[in-house]
């Protein structure tokens, strides 16, 4: 990204990257709009090894560097732009299982069950929502796919929503799409990072978002079903699958089905409200608050009294995970 | 008569077999059927960017050579340096790390934060960057 604003000042650029990393590189670049740059492959690694080998990749490639500087031409071009809308029809013989296993040899799933998005059930899932569905929401990073509100209403179907989840499931994805969430980074990440989302307002008992003990566990539809369509709509229409652009060392469970609970509002200790009005929304108004989390851990704490030793007990367990945002 | 009445029942009888026999299998598979379904694919759509054409040499020329903060990325940038030095005639290095400490941030963070950093790196007027930005 920084290279890509460089070269939007009119600087040229030359970026090195390391093996594992230049497919991610190169995407973002196309994502941006840049069907070329010149890059410089290094062998992975370049961190975490000592001076001399660093110095030794760094003579190795050195004669390209001195090509991709002064020899170096744009050579591709941007695929034809098809219409966002409507979504293409796809035709296909076969049982349910065929379908799902078709979807997920083209990438088109994640490796769970779908609910086949026929234009019926599609249609159905429109009448959740009074957006209109041509509407583009924002491109969803890496691969900038176009998110009309149709094809929100396609991963909803398919990850077995029903129509009244739409106002929150689309909310959410605005949210991400606002350039403040950094959902390329998030998504691209080699970290264990997943979406949280907290829902607040009428809308957590209109549709039922547990919001109470095991909220964010097994057993609720609507948190399992808009996680479940967040994450089909990142890795689908954004393309963010691993081992590229998704460069997730491990991964977890979040990458299938984002974290996804209600505010336990009726549970408030006296003098503590709900947090959209903390934040300056009214008590009558629906609101999600999306964020990049890790996975949690947990404070197991059987012992402690005294507020110290529960300050204690809550630095002990944190002091650890201070180590996940040094540099990485 | 007996004979043929009894292999007229054994007929029916053997008929009736086959049938369920199939039926039976039949219930067993799971029917095809055809199926309309909407992509969720979703098109790419991409306003392309201009990317600048390359000097043609670097002799005279002013090359900024950018680290992210990643580790090694500047003892590489520092080896690179050593080497256009060595090999280009009165060519110009500067170091980003060392002229604008505050673009070196592994974690740019957000798009806003990233087009900060490369307007700092723009005052000093490279020709080239050479950035070494990945693990």
């Amino acid at each position: 990204m920084d290279q890509l604003n460089l070269e939007k000042l009119g600087i040229p650029t030359v970026t090195i990257s390391s093996s594992e990393f230049v497919s991610l590189a190169k995407d973002t670049a196309l994502g941006q709009g840049a069907t070329d740059l010149s890059f410089v492959t290094v062998p992975h690694p370049m961190g975490m090894i000592p001076l001399t080998e660093i110095q030794k990749k760094a003579e190795i490639v050195f004669p390209e560097i001195l090509r991709g500087a002064t020899e170096w031409k744009p050579e591709a071009k941007l695929p034809p732009i098809k219409p966002v809308y409507p979504a293409e029809k796809i035709k296909f013989k076969g049982t349910i299982e065929e379908v799902n296993a078709s979807f997920f040899e083209k990438g088109l799933s994640l490796g769970l069950p779908i609910i086949p998005p026929t234009p019926e059930r599609v249609a159905k899932m429109l009448r959740g929502t009074t957006r209109k569905a041509n509407e583009v929401l924002g491109m969803v990073p890496p691969r900038m796919g176009a998110l009309t509100v149709e094809l929100v209403a396609i991963h909803a179907a398919m990850s077995g929503c029903k129509p009244e989840y739409m106002p929150i499931l689309i909310a959410a994805l605005e949210a991400l799409l606002d350039p403040r969430a950094n959902w390329r980074g998030l998504t691209t990440t080699t970290a264990t990072s997943a979406i949280l989302v907290i829902v607040n307002g009428p809308i957590v008992f209109e549709v039922g978002i547990a919001s109470r003990q095991g909220a964010a566990g097994s057993g609720h539809h609507a948190n399992a079903s808009i996680g479940y369509a967040i994450n089909l709509i990142a890795d689908i229409v954004g393309g963010s699958k691993p081992p590229s652009p998704d460069k997730s060392l491990l991964g977890g469970p979040g990458d299938f089905v984002c974290w996804i609970f209600g505010e336990n509002q009726l549970a408030l200790p006296q003098g503590w409200e709900p947090y959209h009005i903390s934040r300056g929304f009214e008590k009558t108004d629906s609101v999600v608050t999306i964020m990049g989390i890790y996975p949690p851990v947990d404070n197991i704490d059987h012992w402690s009294v005294t507020p110290e030793e529960h300050v204690n007990w809550w630095a002990n367990l944190v002091t650890p995970l201070l180590s996940i945002g040094g540099p990485c | 008569m007996r004979n043929g009445t009894i292999r007229k029942v054994s007929q029916v009888f053997i008929s009736v077999v086959c049938l369920l026999g199939v039926s039976s299998m039949a219930l067993g598979e799971e029917m095809k059927q055809k199926w309309e379904v909407l992509n969720p694919e979703g098109v790419v759509k991409i306003e392309p960017m201009n990317v600048n054409p390359h000097p043609s040499t670097l002799e005279g020329k002013t090359v900024m050579l950018r680290w992210n903060g990643k580790h090694n990325g500047d003892k590489f940038l520092d080896r690179v340096g050593e080497l256009l030095i060595e090999k280009v005639k009165d060519i110009k290095i500067i170091k980003s790390w060392k002229v604008a400490p505050e673009t070196v941030d592994p974690i740019t963070g957000s798009p806003e934060r990233s087009r900060e950093f490369a307007k700092a790196i723009a005052k000093f007027k490279p020709d080239l960057v050479i950035g070494a930005q990945s693990d």
